[in-house]
């Protein structure tokens, strides 16, 4: 069945609100399992094309999927639902922390805690993204990794310059592997 | 400065940085560091790692750390003008390149390129992770809870939420001071 503008915004706004931690799994959950908008295979080939457009990468799959089935109103419908009231409602947890919670010294500890926590994940993702990734090709994959991670990480290059040299590079180097 | 200067300025800043996400906000967050805390000064790290906090505890998507560093810089119309800097011209291009992709998607350059581009994504992940450790883990007992945090997170499943509780209890009882 095909979802009305409306009804994209509704659906994008409840998975918008329900991903700790993460869109991704939700969206698989909400999209194909729970609302029976697409299946599994269309999810997966909305996915892999919103993962090479810049931004969100689940926003992405809102905009592809409701322009695909309701034109502009629907691409809008999900961008909105999925962005809007969750910015409302960022927007309010973050004014309460900045306009009194931080001037408390637990409040300012439990976020201080949190920022670490979010820090280790940070070094989770990229090791056990890169793992699978060095193991196949560690020739091509561990320099490139260590220079954008070198050159952003420890010089503080701005990164569309290190984008700019690095990316060129790489995609040869894949293109010319296979 | 005054206030429409510097939200114009913002959309300047937010804007091109949207289009530079590849793979997530995390890419970009070694960037919106060295543009507003390094550069710029409009932001301290307490503030930016609290904003990264907040987002990734909070329900909902990361890239809407962006809302809460506008709204730090410049308030309410501040976290606006982030948010959509960002994700508007983002939304643009995909529903238009999405319309292009269809004609040309069974090619078999794709995942080759998508293949390239994945060591610069996790370099770019290990930076922010780097920007956000220094900025946020400055005591031994930081430094530790970073360690352990890391070391379950590569090696379980656990549901991250559980560590994110951990470590708010901990900072809230002043042990990471």
């Amino acid at each position: 069945m095909t979802p009305t503008p409306r009804e994209l915004f509704v659906g994008f706004l409840v998975l918008s609100l329900k991903s700790i931690g993460g869109a991704l799994p939700w969206a698989r959950r909400e999209l194909v399992d729970r609302r029976r908008w697409m299946t599994n295979t269309e999810f997966v080939d909305l996915l892999s094309l919103g993962q090479i457009f810049p931004g969100g990468n689940i926003l992405n799959v809102g905009v592809l999927f409701g322009g695909r089935v309701r034109g502009a109103p629907g691409a809008a419908g999900a961008a909105l639902g999925f962005i809007a009231v969750p910015a409302l409602v960022i927007g309010g947890i973050g004014a309460l922390y900045w306009g009194f919670g931080s001037d408390l010294t637990p409040l300012r500890g439990a976020t201080l805690g949190m920022a670490v926590v979010a820090a280790a994940l940070l070094i989770a993702t990229a090791v056990r993204l890169a793992l699978p990734v060095v193991r196949r090709r560690p020739a091509h994959a561990l320099p490139i990794a260590l220079g954008a991670l070198a050159a952003v990480g420890l010089v503080g290059l701005p990164m569309p310059l290190v984008l700019a040299v690095l990316a060129p590079i790489s995609v040869s180097l894949a293109l010319r592997d296979s | 400065m005054n206030d429409l200067a510097r939200l114009a300025e913002m959309a300047g800043i937010f804007g091109p940085i949207g289009l530079i996400t590849i793979g997530g906000v995390q890419t970009v967050l070694p960037e919106l560091h060295r543009q507003l805390v390094v550069q710029r000064g409009w932001l301290t790290d307490a503030d930016f790692t609290a904003a990264f906090a907040i987002a990734q505890a909070a329900p909902v998507p990361n890239i809407l750390m962006v809302t809460l560093l506008g709204l730090r810089i410049a308030g309410a119309a501040g976290a606006l003008v982030a948010t959509v800097a960002t994700v508007l011209p983002t939304c643009l291009l995909c529903y238009w390149g999405g319309r292009l992709w269809h004609s040309a998607r069974d090619t078999s350059w794709r995942p080759r390129v998508e293949a390239g581009l994945a060591p610069v994504t996790i370099g770019l992940i290990g930076a922010a992770a780097l920007v956000v450790s220094r900025a946020s883990a400055a005591t031994p007992a930081s430094l530790a809870l970073l360690a352990v945090a890391a070391a379950i997170l590569i090696r379980t499943r656990l549901h991250p939420l559980w560590l994110f509780a951990a470590g708010a209890l901990l900072g809230g009882a002043g042990v990471l001071g």
